[in-house]
Order: structure tokens, then sequence, then C-alpha cells
């Protein structure tokens, strides 16, 4: 029985659902970490963020500039289908982008000489690693949504051989493009695809020139804009990068756990950070040089993928190394790779081709036993990566008290007496969220780094403080002059003590709040100059 | 379990029950949907690797604006418990909650009342299971952990995890070496 072309994508969108699970069904947030609702917010924004990046909805009074989003693409995706909620939206886009992203990497093996359904590993390779269920369960799907990359790396491989064509040249500078407008980390796998492909056909010397300078023309005058954009936006500020500054030996200890399988504490603390490879992907590019010992473009692919690796898993230099290289070395060093690993996006994809061009030669001689390695992958992806059992989803609904009134909110929660951001983000996700479904303006500003306090931090450490002096009357005039027409409380994860003297020190500005207990949270809104 | 309503004080204005602010979905989206609706199932877990007589486990927790508080037990009463075999378990179930500030505390006979943990954690919709493991070297504390195991057996768990991932590759490089084995490479891979 042939292989018909359309069962290609079915497979891969039912992978999608089975990997994405519960994604395709659910009416909650997947995703283990608050990110999740970020992006969620992220999603809803776009129609106001999309002309100039600013939004009067958030950072309440002054308005908020996000001058430096992560993902552009988000944008332009929040924008077109604004029409379907946001957290639907999200959960779409994740089956979506994970089975477009297998898709163009089967694509790309199919380019590499890969023939369906061997083809297909390829595509099951580059999803099921650990980078995508990290990016699922963290809570950025959109770096799921990547079929940019593979179609580079097709279009760049093309370019980049004898016979190449300006119109391949174009299209790796649009695929390029749009990898790097969905995430900067993409973008610079995309540049290792890229140096490395380009090498491999300068080492052959037979470059097609006209193919490889079209892809430049395309990406001058976008990226001029996106450097500016960047710039603009603050560059380098607020990141806080302190990797380098932790010893080489630990870190190549946890360099190691994040390869291995995600092991049965991954998921316990903050983080789900796994960068492992699929095991049936790494054992087929493995065997590589034995299956195709002929000399061919696959040894440029696998070579470029394997430097990704490497590059992935090195460790970070110390900070003095950075600054000693000025502006440029703090910015390369303590802002964009403060996640090396994600790197390694180039090296699965490049392996995984590599492995399905090796599964290709065994399925056409091996016979029946050759398709014992789609059980092998199933297995991987199930039972070694441990997804979807891994993934687990917040509420989706939005608790009502917000309803109650209208006007600008003043979230209130307490404060992490450790000052450690997790809480932070946390509330600052979750209020951000909450903002895509009530739409008043609120204090927070909801992209946040690590070591940046969101204002709403500020305004509610000001508002406790006068609320434990007994200023009552004077903070309420304040936040009317401001413009806040409601302090929403968070109650439930107050001390019973603090609990009790905002109670009593709100109840002075309004007796009688709006309450619920919807939405995943206990909230007492209480109405500022109420009557 | 004891369950007595907080602060802020009454009188406050409710707002009408669930989905207000829902983001509605269009019906034919809706009825492929599975929404929050059912009740949270929240399985608190501590593994005492110190076990004084008579050691008494408490959680305290607001859910929802209600305070609760439950004494652990290793009784063997609820599902997937054993009595006795150092694993104190309760359970809590809700309306949805999307974090809980949780804090444990023990007793027993030569420990006087001691809190051990303070943690707000997130809580996935649906059902979830929070475990600590309780130390009392070189101070009586819990710390979060991924199942009710002992520490030894949890390291072994994880250890037995990275060798059965190397074996599981071994396996595949084996099977893939057999394939190989009299077959020659494929010619015109070239893209």
């Amino acid at each position: 029985m042939s292989w018909r072309g359309w069962w290609t994508p079915v497979v891969l969108l039912a992978f999608a659902v089975v990997f994405t699970w519960p994604a395709a069904v659910t009416g909650d947030v997947p995703g283990h970490q608050p990110d999740a609702l970020g992006t969620v917010w992220f999603l809803s924004a776009a129609p106001r963020l999309l002309l100039d990046l600013t939004d009067p909805l958030t950072g309440f009074p002054e308005g908020a500039r996000y001058g430096r989003p992560d993902s552009f693409t988000l944008l332009v995706l929040g924008q077109i289908f604004a029409f379907i909620p946001a957290p639907r939206l999200y959960s779409l886009l994740l089956v979506v982008g994970v089975a477009t992203s297998a898709w163009a990497a089967e694509a790309f093996a199919r380019a590499l000489g890969a023939r369906a359904p061997w083809s297909l590993l390829a595509g099951v390779a580059f999803m099921s690693c650990g980078l995508a269920s990290t990016a699922l369960l963290e809570g950025y799907g959109y770096h799921a949504l990547n079929p940019w990359l593979p179609l580079f790396a097709l279009a760049w491989l093309r370019a980049t051989s004898p016979g190449g064509t300006v119109r391949d040249g174009l299209l790796a500078g649009g695929a390029f493009l749009l990898a790097l407008l969905t995430t900067a980390w993409l973008g610079l796998a995309a540049t290792l695809l890229a140096l490395g492909f380009l090498f491999g056909g300068l080492f052959r010397g037979s470059l097609a020139w006209r193919a490889v300078l079209a892809a430049p023309a395309v990406l001058v005058l976008p990226l001029a804009v996106y450097v500016k954009v960047f710039i603009d936006g603050g560059g380098a500020t607020g990141s806080g990068e302190t990797g380098g500054a932790i010893a080489i030996d630990n870190q190549m200890v946890m360099t190691a756990i994040r390869l291995a399988g995600p092991g049965l504490s991954i998921d316990v603390d903050g983080h789900n950070q796994s960068a492992a490879m699929p095991a049936f992907a790494l054992a087929l590019v493995a065997a590589a040089p034995i299956a195709l010992r002929e000399h061919s473009r696959w040894r440029t692919v696998a070579l470029t993928g394997l430097g990704a690796g490497l590059l992935a898993a090195a460790p970070r230099l110390p900070p003095e190394t950075w600054s000693s290289l000025g502006r440029i070395g703090e910015l390369i060093g303590f802002s964009l790779l403060r996640f090396p690993e994600r790197l390694g996006w180039a090296w699965v994809l490049c392996a995984g081709a590599v492995g399905a061009r090796v599964a290709t030669g065994l399925g056409q001689r091996g016979g029946p036993a050759a398709y014992l390695i789609f059980l092998v992958a199933i297995v991987d992806v199930l039972l070694v990566m441990r997804m979807p059992w891994r993934q687990r989803e917040a509420s989706g609904v939005v608790p009502s008290a917000y309803a109650a009134a209208e006007g600008p909110v003043l979230d209130l929660w307490p404060e992490e007496l450790r000052g450690l951001p997790a809480w932070a983000l946390r509330t600052t996700n979750t209020a951000c969220f909450y903002q895509s479904a009530h739409r008043r303006p609120i204090a927070d500003h909801c992209l946040l780094t690590y070591d940046a306090a969101s204002p709403r931090v500020t305004w509610s450490r000001w508002l406790t403080d006068r609320l434990f002096v007994g200023d009552v009357a004077a903070a309420e005039a304040r936040l009317a002059e401001v413009g806040f027409a409601t302090i929403a409380l968070h109650g439930d994860y107050f001390s019973d003590g603090d609990r009790l003297r905002l109670g009593a020190a709100l109840a002075q500005i309004d007796a009688a709040p709006a309450h619920s207990t919807d939405g995943g949270e206990a909230i007492w809104a209480y109405a500022v100059g109420a009557p | 379990m004891s369950a007595e309503r907080t602060t802020p004080p009454a009188p406050t204005r409710q707002c009408a029950g669930r989905g207000n602010l829902t983001f509605m979905l269009p019906l034919s989206a809706a009825q492929f949907v599975v929404a929050s609706e059912l009740p949270q199932e929240v399985r608190l877990e501590v593994v005492a690797e110190c076990q004084p007589n008579n050691l008494a486990i408490e959680v305290t927790t607001q859910w929802l604006g209600e305070a609760r508080t439950m004494t652990l037990r290793d009784d063997g009463v609820l599902p997937e418990d054993r009595a006795r075999d150092g694993v104190y378990v309760g359970v809590w179930t809700g309306e949805t909650a999307r974090s809980l500030p949780l804090r444990l505390s023990i007793s027993a006979t030569d420990v006087a009342p001691t809190e051990v943990s303070a943690s707000t954690e997130t809580v996935a919709v649906g059902r979830d299971r929070i475990v600590w493991a309780l130390e009392c070297e070189p101070q009586w504390r819990a710390r979060r952990v991924a199942a009710a195991l002992p520490s030894r057996s949890l390291e072994m768990v994880e250890a037995t995890g990275v060798a059965a991932t190397l074996s599981w590759l071994g396996l595949i490089l084996a099977y893939l070496a057999w394939l190989l084995q009299g077959q020659r490479a494929p010619a015109g891979d070239r893209p």
C-alpha cells in the first residue's frame, strides 16, 4: 500500500492532539506555570498592542509600553483570531503549532531524502523533544508554534546546494524572519543553521551565490526595524543573568539532568525544564555514519545540528567575561543567552531529519521489522518523555467580583517576603489573565523580567502601609484622585492577622464589597469613593 | 476536618455564581469543551522520615475564603493508603481553587507543636496531589517532593529512571544494529 500525501498531516495532527492533550478540548488553560496565563493575556491584548506596542489598560495610570515582546508572531495571530476567546485560542495554537511544526520538520526530512512514512519520525522527534514539552508545560506555547525553523532549514539547504535558486533564497529569508519574530531564540537557532549549511556549501565549493545572497536581501530592512524596536524597547535592560556565576561543574551536572529524560521530580518546583532528545532519534542519528556511508548533505545537516547541540549544552561563561565585551557582551551574555539550551531546537531538527533519512534506508531494506521503530517512537513519547501525562491546567474562569463595577482596578496581593521572583510573576500573570476577561485597566505591567517589579507591587505596598497605619481616608482620596475605582483584595493569600486588619480598614472604604469565589479565588472588590 | 468562615467580614455583595466572566464560547465550540465545572480534589501526603511517638500532622489553608484544617492520617482508610506505612494522607475537595496557602505543622509526644512548612502551592484543575517529605535532621522541616517515598527510595527511583532511559537507548541501538547488519548503505541520498 502506497503512502498518500494527505495521510501525513492527518497523522501529525493526531500526534499533536495527543501530545498537547487536553488542549484540543479544554476550556481551561493548559500549563504548569503561570506564564501560560500571561501568554493568554498577551493574545487578548494583541489588538491594542499591534499598532505601537503600548497598552492603556495595563500599567495604570501611566499605561504600559511593551517595546520588547518575546513574540511578534503571536501579536499578529492574536489580532487575526481576536474573535476566539483568548484561553481557547491559546489552547488551539498549541495543537496547531505542534502539528504544523512537525509537518514542516517532516518536509525538511523529505528534502534530505527521507520518504514517508519514515519522514514522520522527523516531525515526531522535533515536536516531542524536551524543549517542546517544556514550552507547553511552562506556558510559552508559542515556542512550539515553530514551523518556521524547519521551513528555513529546508529552503536554506536547497539554496546552499548546487542548483539552488533565488526563490529558495527568498523563501529562506522569509522563514528566518518568521522564526526570529516568533521568538528571538528561534532566530538564534536559525542563525546556527544558516552558518552551518553555508559552511557546508563552501566546503564543497558548490554554492549557488545568487540563491545565497537572495536571503539577506529579504532580511535587511525587516532586521533593521527589528533591531530598532528592540533597542527602543530597552534592549537588554532588566535581564539579570546569573547562570555564568554558577561553577562550571555544577552547570554541567544541571545540563546532564536536563538532557536526560524528564525525571520524577522535574515538575515539583517552579520549572519543568527538559532538553531531552527522544531516544529513537538519538539512536537513528548515531547510526547515520554506518547507514548513510556515501558522502552527501546529511553530514552537513548532522554536523550543524551537533554543533548547535554542543553550544546548547555548553556551560555559560562567568559574567566578568561578558562584561569585558562591554554593552554587546552584556546583551549577548546576560540577556539573550539566559536559556542557551533553547539553541537545541536546531539540534533536534537536524537529528530528527537525519534520523528519518536513516529510517528510510532501513525501511527500504529491513522489511516489516523496520516498522518496529514507529512503536519505539510511541513508547518514547508516552513513557519516556511522559507527555501528555505531565500536563495540567489552571482554571479558565475569571472571578465575577470584577464584573461588579467598572473602571481601573488595583489588585491587592501579599508580597513574598523573601523577594522570590516566582511569586511576583504568579500574581502579575494572574492579574493580567483576569484583565483579559474583565477588560478593566489594572496597575500591573504584564510583561515582566525577573528582576523588575510591577507598578502594581509599588501601589499595593503603599496602600497596605497606609491601611495598616490607619490613614484610610487619605489613601482612598489618593486612589480616587489617580482614578482607581476598585480595590480587589485577594484574601486567601494573606495571613489571618493581615487579612483581618486589611478587611477592617477596607470596610471603611466600602462597607459592602462585592465578593466572589468563582475563578479559583476568593475576591473582595471594594469600590473606591463609594457613597 | 473543620471549616469556618473568616474575614473580611460581611456584609458583602455576593456576585452571581460561576461564569460571570468566563470567556464566552460559541455554542458549537462549547459542546466540545471540558470546562472546570467538576469539583477539585487535592490529595495531601506527607512521608514521615522520622516517626516520633504519637506523631500528628495538621494542615491548614484558606480555600476560597474558607479556613480549613485537616489532620493527616496513616490509617489506611483513604484509597491508595496503607495503614502505618509512614505516609500520612488527607484529601480536600471543593470548588476549583488556583492556589492554596498551605501551612503544615506537627506535634508528638516529645515534639512541641512546630510549623514545618508554609508555602502557597498552585493546584491543578480536577485532581492534584501535593507531597512533602518530613525530615527531623538537622531540624524539623517538610520539603516538597515528587512522590510519597522515603528519600532513599525516591533517589533510587530517580536513578533507576535514568538507568532505564540509558538502557532504552541501548536497546534501540541494538535493534538498529540488528537491522543494519548485512545491509548496504542506501545510494543516492542527496537532497
